[in-house]
């Protein structure tokens, strides 16, 4: 029987990859589609997610794992109906911030309810400010969906989409988007069905938890590998108008894991708060990529890790915070685990990296309103380097702890009326170190003829750049400017006028050890390809002339 | 490659044990009887000419020609007329290729519209019927998206507008029809034995140790003739190693058939 069940396992990860592609081919928005930027899996009857698609971001994943309990909680067993799908963008009871969509479509077989599929994505536009730092209250953010049903026995329900399309800038991508959620939960329910036919069984029950006490059991054990004892970390960054201090408690006793921020800032006063399902979701990633990697990610392998911020601090932040940005600081969270855990286990984690994405919000407008040229939403998701690991060297430009893809400027361009001048890796920003830190990237970006554009910005590590480790270097700090040299906030709204050009300088992740340490060959390698001045190879690296 | 074919089989609900491997290309045969020693399979085909398979692949398949144009138009602003002219020199194009190998033999066109919502960035392909088009057309084109959209996702987007971005026109000769031949399986009072040319030797993964094999030359088979393993059999663009634990048999249609020896 558990031969069968490791089969019927392995299915399971092919029917939720089937599931999020069906998402990615019919996404309008370029956040899904280019990006990556979703999540999709499977659960059982009691809500336990049992699969996840490898793709996208633990924020999302680790998130929905815990909204699910809330949607069948809120609907009710005797309100499920075959047929049904059911949303919600709340930021407490879905991923943590207005703009991401979580859907939900209860598995039957047989008339009988006996599982669910979720996914979440996030939208290009939930109305309100728009995606950006700027709002005092939630209320501000957008229009926010509590629980409900998008669908009730197969028919959608038409208040629920008018009420959205008339309060959102882009009706025709964020209600698209929305029924590609409901596709890829019905793809995801079809491949199962075939499954279950093929080893006549109607119900998951057994099979759930098969995989939950496997996993558990393997996570436990992982733990139990990592020696006892309390390991601390505290990490300075940005914040939005104040330096943000993020402090850790990891305590490690046999197969128990607590991890508490008790220490770290208040709430503030802009949406760079985060809901507390947010920090749980990536300090639990930060923590399962060290201690426990191979573990598949279901309800059992992230139930060991016990996570706690207490409620009202930046990190677990209480309705009606605004928490539009929360990924600026939740991207930041395992930097800050992984820095305590490095106590624990040395020579296993990375660096700190630039690790927050720099996306940008683009909104672009006619300079001249009469001239009647239609406004355009722009989302970018940019990525700077990622931290040295300890045998290699960081990754540039790629997001971490993130899961997102590079978006192609073609795509981006195609969507609104701007042209990208420049994406490329940005000279001397890795962190200096016998392994060296990931570069960032330097994009500049102009509106095209006719247009001015309103950016949001909501940048990190530029007061605050990623530290090395063991002597390695920090990387450089982020930069927001006009092209040419003008200083620009790197949080909030800002006015970008025709025929002027916004540079953004990512920031590069820290390096690992003694720079004069690097192997000399790689030191030659990073000046020909352009990454390392002659300069800093001398003055940082110790390279003789040659 | 044998876990690839596993997870492939696996993803697309097949159960592998079942299927007959066909071995062609200049490698294949030499593998064949080892990959399905891991698969579990029990029959492996060596087709004639195995070794260059692509090469007699691409001489004996239909004749066609595939045209592909970009037209970017929304559904609610279809240009008849365009498409017309373009289609109709995709298929001047395309017939006029085909008819270069396949002289005057009777063609079909196959047309396919690449389609999605406005917004969207994949498109999905929509098998039409080629004709000329006409601005009446478009209801029916949307029920054919949408009929397409369905069947891949579940549920139409309501109210939204689609668009084309690409044409494919498909000219292609029919593809000939297949002679079924019996199946020899060489049983014990059956066919005799190939004549081996000489002795060699070959690693044999599944028993850990080299063996000592007959060789056999292709061109020596006649229809019935079975050769045991462990046996190599030669020919001019590759050689079929045939394990300890397989049976080759020669068909009559120039194909070698190797079955395990306990499935014969």
């Amino acid at each position: 029987m558990s031969i069968d069940h490791q089969i019927m396992w392995n299915r399971l990860i092919a029917v939720v990859e089937e599931q999020a592609t069906t998402l990615i081919r019919t996404a309008f928005s370029t956040s899904v589609r280019e990006a990556g930027d979703l999540s999709a899996g499977l659960f059982d009857r009691q809500a336990r997610m049992i699969a996840q698609a490898v793709t996208g971001t633990p924020g999302h994943v680790n998130a929905m794992a815990e909204s699910v309990g809330h949607f069948a909680r809120e609907i009710g067993a005797q309100d499920i109906f075959e047929g049904d799908v059911y949303v919600t963008n709340d930021p407490w009871m879905g991923t943590g911030h207005l703009h991401d969509i979580t859907m939900v479509t209860p598995v039957f077989r047989k008339g009988v309810h006996i599982g669910f599929f979720a996914c979440t994505a996030h939208v290009v536009d939930i109305g309100g400010r728009g995606f950006g730092p700027d709002a005092g209250e939630v209320y501000e953010e957008g229009l926010l969906i509590p629980i409900c049903k998008f669908a009730e026995r197969g028919r959608v329900d038409p208040l629920l989409i008018r009420l959205i399309r008339a309060n959102v800038r882009t009706p025709d991508q964020t209600v698209g988007d929305m029924y590609s959620l409901a596709a890829c939960n019905e793809a995801g329910n079809r491949r199962l069905q075939a499954m279950l036919d093929e080893f006549g069984v109607d119900d998951i029950d057994a099979l759930s938890d098969f995989i939950i006490e496997a996993s558990g059991r393997a996570t436990r054990a992982a733990i139990a590998a990592v020696p006892d004892g309390t390991y601390r970390n505290e990490m300075r960054v940005d914040g939005y108008d104040a330096p943000v201090e993020m402090k850790v408690r990891l305590e490690v006793a046999g197969e128990r894991l607590v991890c508490d921020f008790a220490g770290t800032s208040g709430e503030s006063a802009r949406g760079v708060n985060v809901p507390e399902v947010y920090t749980r979701a990536y300090a639990c990633y930060g923590l399962k990529v060290a201690i426990a990697p191979e573990v598949p990610n279901n309800a059992g392998s992230l139930a060991p890790f016990e996570i706690t911020a207490p409620e009202g601090c930046i990190l677990a932040a209480r309705r009606p915070a605004p928490v539009s940005v929360r990924h600026v600081l939740g991207h930041l969270v395992p930097d800050v685990v992984l820095g305590a855990l490095h106590a624990a286990l040395p020579g296993v984690v990375p660096a700190e990296g630039a690790s927050s994405l720099w996306n940008i919000q683009i909104s672009a407008r006619a300079s001249d309103p009469a001239s009647r040229l239609p406004p355009a939403e722009i989302l970018m998701f940019n990525s700077g380097g990622t931290g040295a690991r300890p045998g290699l060297d960081g990754l540039s430009a790629t997001a971490f702890p993130s899961g997102v893809s590079t978006m192609s400027v073609e795509a981006t361009e195609h969507v609104g009326p701007i042209t990208v001048w420049r994406k490329e890796l940005r000279q001397g920003s890795g962190g200096a170190g016998r392994m060296r830190g990931g570069l960032g990237q330097v994009i500049e970006i102009e509106a095209r003829a006719g247009y001015d554009f309103w950016f949001n910005a909501m940048f990190d590590r530029v007061e605050n750049p990623a530290r090395g480790r063991d002597g390695g270097g920090a990387g450089a700090p982020g930069r927001v400017e006009l092209a040419d040299g003008t200083p620009l906030r790197s949080k909030g709204r800002q006015l970008v006028r025709n025929r002027q050009r916004l540079r953004l300088s990512l920031p590069g992740g820290g390096g690992i050890g003694d720079p004069v340490a690097r192997d000399r060959e790689a030191v030659r390698r990073d000046v020909a390809a352009g990454y390392v001045s002659a300069d800093e190879a001398r003055d940082i690296f110790g390279m003789e002339g040659d | 490659m044998a876990n690839a074919a596993r997870v492939h089989a696996v993803e697309n609900g097949r159960d592998i044990e079942h299927f007959t491997m066909v071995a062609f290309g200049g490698g294949a045969p030499l593998h064949a009887c080892r990959l399905a020693e891991k698969l579990g399979i029990a029959r492996v085909i060596v087709p004639p000419g195995a070794g260059v398979g692509s090469a007699i692949g691409f001489l004996r398949a239909p004749f066609s020609y595939e045209a592909t144009r970009g037209l970017f138009q929304r559904l609610d602003a279809f240009d008849a007329g365009a498409v017309n002219a373009a289609l109709a020199q995709m298929r001047e194009e395309a017939a006029g290729f085909v008819a270069r190998g396949a002289g005057d033999r009777e063609t079909e066109v196959r047309l396919t519209a690449f389609m999605r919502y406005s917004g969207q960035g994949w498109e999905i392909a929509v098998p039409l019927e080629w004709r000329e088009f006409s601005a009446g057309d478009v209801p029916a084109i949307r029920a054919a998206f949408e009929a397409a959209y369905v069947q891949l996702f579940g549920r139409v987007v309501e109210r939204l507008a689609v668009e084309i971005t690409n044409w494919s026109l498909v000219v292609a000769t029919q593809a000939p029809e297949v002679a079924r031949v019996p199946v020899r399986t060489g049983g014990r009072s059956g066919g005799a034995e190939a004549p081996v040319v000489r002795e060699r030797a070959f690693f044999d993964a599944a028993l850990r140790r080299e063996v000592d094999a007959a060789e056999v030359r292709r061109q020596d088979l006649r229809p019935g003739m079975a050769v045991d393993g462990p046996a190599v059999i030669v020919e001019d663009e590759t050689s079929t190693v045939v394990t300890s634990a397989f049976r080759a048999v020669a068909q009559e249609d120039g194909a070698i058939l190797i079955v395990r020896k306990e499935a014969r």
